[in-house]
């Protein structure tokens, strides 16, 4: 018996393989369906896995049916965002860079969904390397948005969080770096949370910014985020910068809380009014649950975005290094005439436009000269955010702000790089602060278009935002059955 | 900003052509994210606040495990020559 | 020095592969002379997502060498990002440390011109070795990137060297306390240990620096001497002609003993260093340097100062045995088990070469042998030519002395009878001998010892011998 796809949520689907009403390879084969029918339009993957995802199936309903215990995601279908490696699996970054490239590794956070039994589709489309909040960027094709095909998915991860609305997979696995699990989430009227730094490897991520770079989870309910953490949380000995686990120390909560805090800063004057609107709406809400509002300042908010493009565009200058030609990647064919010609055709050939500005952004600001005074100051200026958020988690537990100051944007706008830039205003800050923050819709604005809230939380708070959110969730009726598909 | 952006020497340093490349609009773009970021000078010649970095106690022990296969690594490259990467010859020998 | 007017201001750089098991940056193995690419895996061969993770072993021997020097520990050190591209550079950068090395301030002794100076050395830091470039093939150049992230230290000297030999002894003398502290083989023909050379010119008693250039690369003591008398020569001759030295790098070339510019590198090399965010700063705790510093042995000065005064050895066999550790250390292993130190040096003074070849394998049987061969000697039980026959079978066999003395019956005659007995047949049957030495020939006194110790299968003890031979030969007279 087959139940409508649009219905389900991870944590539904979970519930029928547990009584065997559904059987893996039949959800996978439905979510295969519904790849070849909608994907001419909706374009969310770059490789689709299709045998291998029903092979992987049917082991799955072995596994159940010999009685085997299984965790809650085994047999589910997820998708992959494309700069995330999978072993033999093709990984293109959506970059013509990587276009042939096939990973010899994968990146642990995969290899432990994969252990736990998840069905990989396949790997979602998104900005090349991750640079832009529009999928518009990838190389190859755009995403559109699954709500309104006239509108931008978001990005970077916006293929992941097309796929999961549209119900291609269940759940998928993206990443963030300025906001590109949040806003994508928001725009597609879905939940997606960004971990704190350091709680989830970054092993086999393809890097962008190294001191910025997250994966996080997509799905259709903040509950089923829930059931997904678990799986993938946890220290990595690869990644020297993921934190042991004895060091996750949750961050003391308010007494008499809890205490919501908003930031003034947060709701500055390019907030469009349905936004702010649904916004408060939201809040009222928190506030009839009980929930305290506590206003906070944040000062140095106002030097985040310039911060966030100046030192991510450094560090990714530094990690596209490797892009050369040599061991992997795009080589150019043009007869050159020395080594560095070399070089610069095939990096100019394999990088669009975008990933050059950042690399050149990025590249004047680590050197010598005046570019190097504005990444000192970019570093002050995180120092000084991370403190201000720091002291703002004494007088409050978790922050409400917008994902972003409008709704999904129009595609295939011609905006001048900073004008794109100006949609991160509110994602930025707590990826400059390490802090973990969770995505997710909380009002339906004109033409049926989503609007996002994000709940940023303090050090390893996870799943106490989570716990928030599902309160919110189940409290407002908002959630992805409040967006009609249009795919 | 005082110093105009090098564009071209920038794009040596990060070996990029420029060739193809509307460099006008390339330094447009630039310039304009360089201005918003204006603001940050505002914190030129404040202390320095160490960010708060964590140290790393335990570091990875000293224990040599297989490599993959050398056509493995190899595999991504369609330059390989009797086990090496080959690439256009390189004159000097700066190594 | 070429010319009074002027004087040398040299400081070296000098990298140095650490024995670890691993790379410093990924589990491969660190291993010389592996087939090429086999010794390679996605984090040092910079595939898109990996990441690295430092190898602790690397940071302790860089600590060790750090002891080994005098300097000061930093107890939290942090790497950096040097950007450029390169071929043998998978990542585009290279992993090393800036503001926080591992090591600062310190120094090594060396004799220049028979004078004992104090070389200092700035800082030792850690980083990661790049592949290696083979560039005999006419149309391209190979790339083998086994070397890729195998871990280097960098020890920089302060510019305190005034001259090619003093270089050379800066060189071999940090080369001799790495292998005493067994931080590296430092094999500069297989790469181990490479120098960059920098080096200016200015008037003697000036305290301002000239402008400096830098030489790379060189891969032996001899080219760096070479080196360094060439450019200096060519310096001196632009600043005489009124010319200004230009900020260059230079390699030197073996075939015409002269420095030449490198292929143009970029006029200016922006590295862009900034903090490495992959790798967190670390810890050096004092428990680790107390540790590691327990593991080294004496140094090559406390080697010398032991040597001279407590075993009274001539300064040169001093000097020659610390010259080779394992041979040094042979040495400290037998003067435990003998007190018989003298002995056991001149053994090693006297067959050096065969002692050098054999400690290079595993030669821990030797010492019990030799202190054994030492007692024997020092307690009177065989005498001194004994002994040398003695110390060539050991060396060439698993032979005790002991068993070997025994079996050949070679334990020192000291029977007087026995002895003089010896004397009289050596006069009776060289009576030309005798008569020779008798008209004043002193080396006939020579030849009949010889023939003495022939008759007495090389055991008469020489001393009764030369006492005994001395009386008959007067009695001889008087007859």
């Amino acid at each position: 018996m087959i139940t409508e796809l649009s219905k389900l949520t991870l944590t539904s689907l979970s519930e029928l393989l547990k009584n065997r009403e559904i059987s893996s390879k039949e959800i996978t084969e439905e979510c295969l369906k519904r790849i070849s029918s909608i994907e001419p339009e909706l374009r969310a993957f770059i490789t689709v896995w299709r045998e291998n995802a029903i092979k992987n199936a049917e082991e799955s309903d072995r596994r159940r049916a010999a009685g085997e215990e299984l965790s809650v995601i085994d047999g589910i279908p997820m998708s992959v965002k494309d700069n995330i490696c999978t072993a033999g699996i093709r990984t293109t970054c959506a970059s013509h860079m990587l276009e042939s490239f096939v990973p010899p590794f994968s990146a642990t956070v995969y290899k432990k969904l994969k252990e736990s039994g998840a069905i990989m589709l396949g790997k979602t489309n998104l900005d090349e390397f991750g640079m832009g909040n529009s999928t518009e960027n990838s190389a190859f094709f755009t995403t559109v948005n699954p709500i309104d095909k006239a509108r931008t998915p978001g990005g970077s991860s916006g293929g992941s969080a097309a796929s999961v609305f549209a119900r291609e997979a269940m759940f998928s696995i993206g990443s963030d770096t300025g906001g590109s699990v949040r806003l994508p989430a928001a725009y597609c009227g879905i939940v997606g949370l960004c971990p704190t730094y350091g709680a989830l490897s970054r092993f086999g991520l393809t890097a962008f910014a190294s001191s910025l770079d997250r994966i996080g989870p997509l799905a259709t309910t903040a509950r089923d985020i829930y059931e997904i953490l678990p799986i993938i949380y946890g220290h990595d000995p690869s990644d020297a910068a993921s934190v042991p686990d004895n060091l996750r120390l949750n961050a003391p909560r308010t007494p008499n809380g809890p205490i919501i805090g908003i930031a003034d800063e947060y709701f500055g004057p390019g907030i469009s009014d349905e936004v702010r609107s649904c916004i408060l709406t939201a809040l009222s809400v928190f506030e009839n649950l009980g929930y305290r509002i506590e206003r906070i300042s944040l000062p140095s908010l106002k030097y985040a975005l310039s911060s966030y493009y100046i030192i991510s565009s450094a560090e990714a200058s530094s990690n596209l290094s490797r892009y050369d030609g040599i061991r992997f990647g795009h080589r150019t064919r043009k007869t050159v005439k020395d080594i560095s010609d070399l070089y610069s055709a095939s990096r100019s050939e394999g990088f669009g436009e975008e990933v050059k500005r950042r690399i050149l952004l990025g590249t004047f600001a680590l050197s010598a000269g005046e570019g190097n005074k504005y990444y000192q100051n970019a570093l002050k200026a995180r120092a000084l955010i991370r403190s201000e958020f720091k002291s703002a988690f004494g007088k409050c537990d978790i922050i409400l702000s917008p994902v972003s100051p409008g709704l999904p944007p129009l595609s295939g706008k011609e905006r001048s790089p900073l004008d794109s830039y100006l949609e991160d205003i509110y994602t930025v800050p707590s990826s400059l602060a390490g802090l973990p923050a969770i995505s997710l819709p909380c009002g339906v604005a004109s033409g049926g278009l989503p609007v996002g809230m994000q709940l940023i939380g303090n050090v390893f708070s996870e799943y106490f935002l989570l716990d928030t959110a599902v309160k919110f969730e189940t409290v407002s009726g908002i959630n992805c059955f409040s967006f009609r598909s249009a795919v | 900003m005082t110093e105009k952006i090098n564009i071209t020497k920038l794009a040596r340093l990060a070996s990029l052509s420029l060739d193809g490349c509307d460099t006008k609009a390339l330094y447009a773009q630039l310039q304009e994210t360089m201005e918003y970021a204006s603001t940050l000078m505002e914190l030129d010649g404040s202390p320095e606040e160490l960010p708060q970095t964590v140290a790393l106690s335990c570091l990875r022990v000293d224990i040599a495990l297989p490599s993959p296969e050398r056509s493995v690594i190899l595999n991504n490259s369609s330059f390989v020559s009797d086990g090496f990467i080959a690439v256009p010859k390189i004159i000097s020998d700066d190594n | 020095m070429s010319e009074d007017l002027y004087e040398a201001v040299i400081g070296l750089e000098v990298h140095i592969e650490l024995k670890t098991e691993s790379k410093i940056f990924c589990s491969c193995k660190n291993e010389y002379g592996a087939l090429p690419n086999t010794h390679c895996c996605p984090v040092c061969m910079g595939f898109p997502g990996a990441l690295p993770t430092l190898n602790r072993q690397a940071v302790l021997l860089a600590v060790k060498a750090g002891k080994a020097l005098g300097c000061g520990i930093s107890s939290v050190s942090s790497c950096n990002r040097k950007n450029y591209f390169y071929p043998d550079l998978p990542k585009g950068y290279q992993i090393s440390q800036g503001d926080s090395p591992v090591c600062t301030g310190g120094y090594l002794t060396i004799y220049a011109d028979s004078v004992k100076k104090k070389i200092g050395i700035t800082r030792i830091h850690i980083e990661e070795d790049a592949g290696k470039l083979i560039h005999d093939r006419s149309s391209s150049t190979l790339i083998d990137f086994n070397r890729a992230g195998v871990p280097l230290i960098e020890i920089v000297s302060e510019p305190d060297i005034r001259s090619a030999a003093e270089a050379a002894a800066y060189l071999k003398k940090l080369r001799l306390i790495m292998l005493y502290a067994g931080i590296s083989d430092c094999k500069m023909n297989e790469g181990s240990m490479r120098c960059d050379v920098n080096i200016s010119v200015r008037k003697k008693g000036s305290t301002e620096l000239g402008v400096r250039t830098e030489i790379k690369n060189i891969n032996s003591f001899s080219f760096v001497e070479k080196a360094i008398d060439a450019e200096l020569a060519r310096q001196i001759k632009f600043l005489k002609a009124g010319e200004n030295i230009r900020h260059q790098t230079l390699r030197f070339d073996p075939e015409t003993g002269s420095v030449v510019t490198m292929r143009e590198k970029e006029s200016e090399n922006d590295y862009r260093f900034f903090p490495e965010p992959d790798i967190l700063p670390f810890f050096i705790t004092t428990d680790d340097i107390k540790k590691i510093s327990e593991d080294i042995p004496a140094l090559p000065d406390e080697r010398e100062m032991i040597y001279t005064e407590s075993y009274g050895l001539p300064h040169k066999d001093a000097l020659t045995i610390i010259s080779e550790p394992k041979v040094s250390m042979l040495l400290d292993d037998i003067s435990r088990r003998t007190r018989y130190i003298k002995n056991t040096a001149n053994f090693i003074i006297s067959e050096f070469p065969a002692f050098c070849e054999k400690t290079q394998k595993d030669s821990a049987e030797l010492a019990p042998r030799l202190a054994e061969l030492c007692d024997l000697l020092g307690d009177g039980e065989i005498n001194s030519s004994v002994a040398k026959k003695t110390l060539r079978v050991i060396l060439s066999s698993e032979e005790t002395p002991l068993h070997y003395i025994e079996e050949n019956g070679l334990r020192m005659i000291r029977d007087e009878k026995l002895l003089k007995a010896t004397v009289k047949k050596t006069i009776d049957e060289n009576p030309g001998m005798a008569s020779d030495y008798l008209n004043g020939k002193k080396a006939a006194f020579k030849s009949m010892m010889g023939v003495c110790m022939k008759l007495t299968n090389g055991s008469g003890d020489p001393v009764i011998l030369t006492k005994l031979l001395n009386e008959a030969l007067k009695n001889h007279h008087i007859n």
